[in-house]
């Protein structure tokens, strides 16, 4: 059995469980805190449940981004010599990974939105709160296919930050 | 809070196990010590994953060398299709074992004096070739061409050598390197395949074996991308800068 390779699955399940547990929880405390501070939904009803599922699953598509430049910088940083600062490293650079993919997360959320009350007519978070199922489903999918499209570009920019080793200007 | 603690003490705890793999260093140093008729290279590297030292030494000759010039110059006139050559030119170039029967019986001892097997045993292989210095080798002057200070070879056909030349010049570019880590992963059992992209102008070193990161999917096979050009790179590590995996293609694989 090679141990390295073993613990490094272990390492991708163990980060990818906790990350998505911890964020996911998060944003569904958030949404509802959101909800019930600006909007004053007291009670989930099914337009803006289909609104929160579109949120949570917005940031579980762009969070899972950060998976994989993890792994990679956990194999890169093994050489540090101390476990205790290895694993403060990987800590400090997982927390600064989710950040990023976070915030570009709720970012996208808050742009399509707004993007969407501002070329339509009509006030969509009154009519969510109304029970538009409708309305809610288009925005959800704006929002879904916004991060869809964005995320590519938020795992590059994670990867940039991957303390990858320097390459030489290659040629054939 | 005890949650938070939980998950750092599982985190710290798959830590220590995987640093108590690290294995004890080797002290020697890189030489390379000529006579008029050959070449005596000693090789030290690391392991980038967990810091094992390696030392190694081979013997090149100037008569095989000159040789192994000939032998591919006259491989590349049988190509048959110069669009795109590529897998033919390797396939060839691999052919001829001098180079990999050079280097091959001191890197099994390695491996079996320190027990090392799969990944690990392919690592040592491949970072045994990223520790040498990149050199371009190329088709055309090399004073003509913007190498940034790095050594060049100029007017070598193709823009290849062959792992023989490879080992005796120690210069060899990415595709030169590539074709030597093919031959020796292949000798040692592994599954390997060659990989180019001709919109990045590079190729790279691709292994069927179980890691984490980007792969290229043939014939059901995950074969994980290997940066052979400078140290440090694992398997599975795709550069930020050659990340579109669609300009990559399989241009040999080894047939099980």
């Amino acid at each position: 059995m090679n141990y390295n390779v073993a613990i490094i699955g272990l390492i991708e399940i163990f980060s990818a469980i906790t990350i998505g547990i911890f964020i996911l929880a998060l944003t569904y405390k958030l949404v509802q805190w959101v909800g019930q501070r600006y909007y004053g939904i007291q009670d989930f009803n099914l337009a803006y449940s289909i609104f929160t599922a579109a949120i949570i699953l917005s940031v579980g598509i762009m969070v899972e981004g950060i998976i994989d430049p993890l792994i990679s910088s956990f194999r890169l940083m093994s050489n540090v010599e101390s476990s205790l600062l290895f694993s403060l490293k990987f800590f400090g650079v997982g927390a600064m990974y989710i950040a990023i993919a976070y915030t570009a997360a709720v970012l996208i959320g808050l742009i399509s939105t707004f993007l969407y009350s501002k070329v339509t007519p009509i006030n969509e978070f009154e009519e969510i709160r109304n029970n538009n199922v409708g309305v809610a489903l288009i925005v959800s999918s704006i929002i879904v296919t916004l991060t869809i499209f964005s995320k590519d570009g938020v795992k590059l920019l994670i990867e940039a930050l991957v303390p990858y080793p320097e390459l030489p200007p290659t040629g054939f | 809070m005890l949650v938070l603690l939980a998950i750092w003490w599982g985190f710290s705890a798959l830590i220590a196990i995987f640093k108590l793999t690290t294995r004890a260093n080797v002290d020697c140093r890189d030489r390379l010590s000529s006579s008029a008729e050959e070449v005596l290279h000693e090789r030290n590297w690391k392991l980038s994953s967990n810091a094992s030292q390696f030392c190694m030494s081979y013997v090149t000759e100037e008569g095989l060398f000159a040789l192994a010039g000939k032998n591919r110059i006259a491989s590349m006139q049988e190509i048959k299709n110069m669009r795109d050559p590529w897998g033919e030119v390797y396939s060839k170039l691999i052919r001829d074992r001098a180079g990999v029967a050079t280097i091959v019986d001191s890197l099994r001892f390695i491996a079996t004096d320190r027990g090392l097997e799969g990944y690990e045993l392919a690592e040592m292989i491949v970072s045994m070739v990223q520790d040498i210095p990149y050199s371009f080798v190329i088709t055309g002057n090399c004073e003509e061409y913007e190498t940034g200070g790095r050594p060049c070879v100029g007017e070598v056909r193709l823009g290849i050598y062959s792992p023989y030349e490879f080992l005796h010049t120690e210069m060899g570019d990415c595709d030169t390197r590539a074709v030597l880590i093919f031959a020796v992963l292949e000798e040692f059992g592994f599954d390997p395949a060659i990989i180019v992209s001709d919109e990045y102008a590079h190729a790279m070193i691709a292994l069927n074996i179980p890691t984490a990161g980007d792969f290229l999917l043939h014939q059901g096979k995950k074969f994980y991308f290997w940066e052979t050009t400078a140290k440090g790179w694992l398997a599975g590590m795709l550069p930020p800068s050659y990340k579109n995996k669609s300009y990559w293609k399989i241009v040999l694989a080894h047939e099980l």
